[in-house]
């Protein structure tokens, strides 16, 4: 009985060394990988967006009732922010004076609506550990629990509104920026009457990009699985569609995803689009390989 | 008279230049959450007379309509993403509704299985949270009308 709870301790023991050895991991250049590695770690589910700055992107997630976005900046530093309805200056101004780890700013988006938001800042040159990153992800919310109960705001508004170029067709000229601003490498393919291909590999995922002009297509191969299989997926899942084909191509499931823009598309969209494909390309790799098991 | 037609022409696209829109491009406001006042001035624009109800959470709604005769369900979720919807009680298998999700573009069909029953549901869904503008939100409810015409005549087809 007492061998048991002293190997009982010591497993405990050891455990907790290996978290605390974890948590102790300097990242001397925090990289984007790492980052998302962090961010799985704490169970946080995101939505990564590429910015047009190279190396930028956006990490959106729900914490409590917060709409969060985490800004990893070309590995110089990390910003984590979240909107609220508009408050008085003096009150923002308050909150600034007594606050330890966040400020709060009064902004204006496009449309001339204002908005409160609150920032957290973290500067990742000298290098940081991965328990620092993490308690900075728990220090943020605490504090917006905080802030919420002192400006007794109403529930925190989400992204703002910007005005952007559109366009109803995209060039290829266009297209390509887009990729590069991604820094996806790809092969162009000339298809007929003037569309173009583009063929990259993410991750276990081939992709190929066609641009219609008028609309583009993702599209992802992967083998074969049973119709139910791909129903099912269909149904538990949005935005995009599986599909069974046995063609000349040959036999296989594809995940495909189609965009419009006939309604007017900015650059920020097309980038955000094609960023998310490639997850969604790595969830149903998952899936697949499941499914074949 | 061409004369005056040509320098307006001109003069507008010399504006636009100027303001450093190439030719084709406009200006629009991008949106990353839909708010349901603005789903709802869409709509209204859209001249479509809905039914408005409360979904499961507290974000949720529902927007309930007709189009030349066939009933739509538009779904916003939390301002995150739309969904519109219509379902056809045809009798349809994995095959056909697999065969439809081959040549659209736009639109899935989904088998959605309730015991012994089963109905195809003709959806499409955009994240919104990727960005989306007025126009997109337009054109995103607009052409599933044209969808669900395209599904009707495949389910009518030749089997």
């Amino acid at each position: 009985m007492f061998c048991r709870h002293v190997t009982g301790l010591l497993v405990l023991g050891l455990i907790a060394a290996r978290v605390q050895a974890q948590d102790a991991k300097v990242y001397s250049a925090l990289t984007a990988e790492q980052l998302e590695s962090t961010l799985k770690g704490c169970n946080i589910e995101f939505k990564k967006i590429a910015d047009k700055k190279a190396n930028t992107f956006f990490y959106d997630y729900k914490a409590k009732t917060f709409n969060l976005r985490l800004y990893y900046e070309g590995g110089q530093q990390l910003v984590l922010d979240t909107l609220f309805a508009a408050m008085p200056l003096e009150k923002v101004n308050d909150w600034n004076l007594g606050a330890k780890f966040c400020r709060a700013g009064l902004g204006k988006d496009d449309k001339g609506g204002s908005y409160t938001v609150v920032e957290s800042h973290l500067n990742l040159k000298g290098g940081l550990t991965e328990g620092a990153i993490k308690e900075y992800l728990k220090t943020f919310v605490e504090e917006l629990d905080q802030f919420q109960m002192f400006a007794a705001v109403p529930a925190p508004r989400k992204e703002v509104a910007r005005e952007e170029k559109t366009f109803k067709e995209v060039p290829a000229d266009l297209m390509e920026k887009v990729l590069e601003d991604l820094k996806i490498k790809h092969t162009k393919v000339p298809l007929a009457n003037g569309v173009f291909a583009y063929q990259y590999q993410s991750k276990e995922s081939k992709i190929v990009l066609t641009n219609w002009g008028k609309d583009l297509m993702l599209e992802a191969k992967f083998p074969r699985i049973p119709l139910e299989k791909v129903n099912q997926y269909n149904l538990d899942r949005k935005f995009i569609r599986t599909v069974s084909y046995n063609n000349k191509k040959g036999e296989y499931t594809g995940l495909e995803a189609n965009l419009s823009f006939a309604g007017g598309i900015s650059d920020s969209i097309l980038r955000s689009f094609i960023a998310v494909f490639e997850e969604d390309a790595r969830e149903f790799a998952l899936y697949v390989k499941k499914a074949s098991e | 008279m061409i004369g005056r037609g040509l320098a307006m022409f001109a003069s507008v696209l010399g504006v636009a230049l100027l303001c450093g829109l190439a030719v084709g491009q406009t200006q629009d406001v991008v949106y990353r959450s839909v708010s349901s006042e603005k789903l709802e001035s869409i709509l209204k624009e859209l001249e479509i007379t809905y039914k408005k109800a409360p979904g499961k959470k507290d974000d949720i709604f529902s927007y309930d309509f007709e189009r030349k005769g066939t009933k739509i369900r538009l779904y916003n979720y939390g301002g995150e993403d739309l969904w519109i919807e219509s379902d056809f009680t045809e009798k349809a298998n994995l095959e056909e509704v697999n065969r439809w999700n081959m040549r659209a573009k736009f639109s899935r069909a989904v088998l959605v299985k309730d015991g012994d029953s089963a109905t195809i549901s003709l959806e499409s869904q955009v994240d919104c949270t990727l960005g989306i503008t007025d126009g997109m939100m337009r054109q995103f409810v607009q052409r599933f009308d044209g969808e669900i015409q395209a599904f009707a005549n495949f389910l009518r087809g030749p089997k």
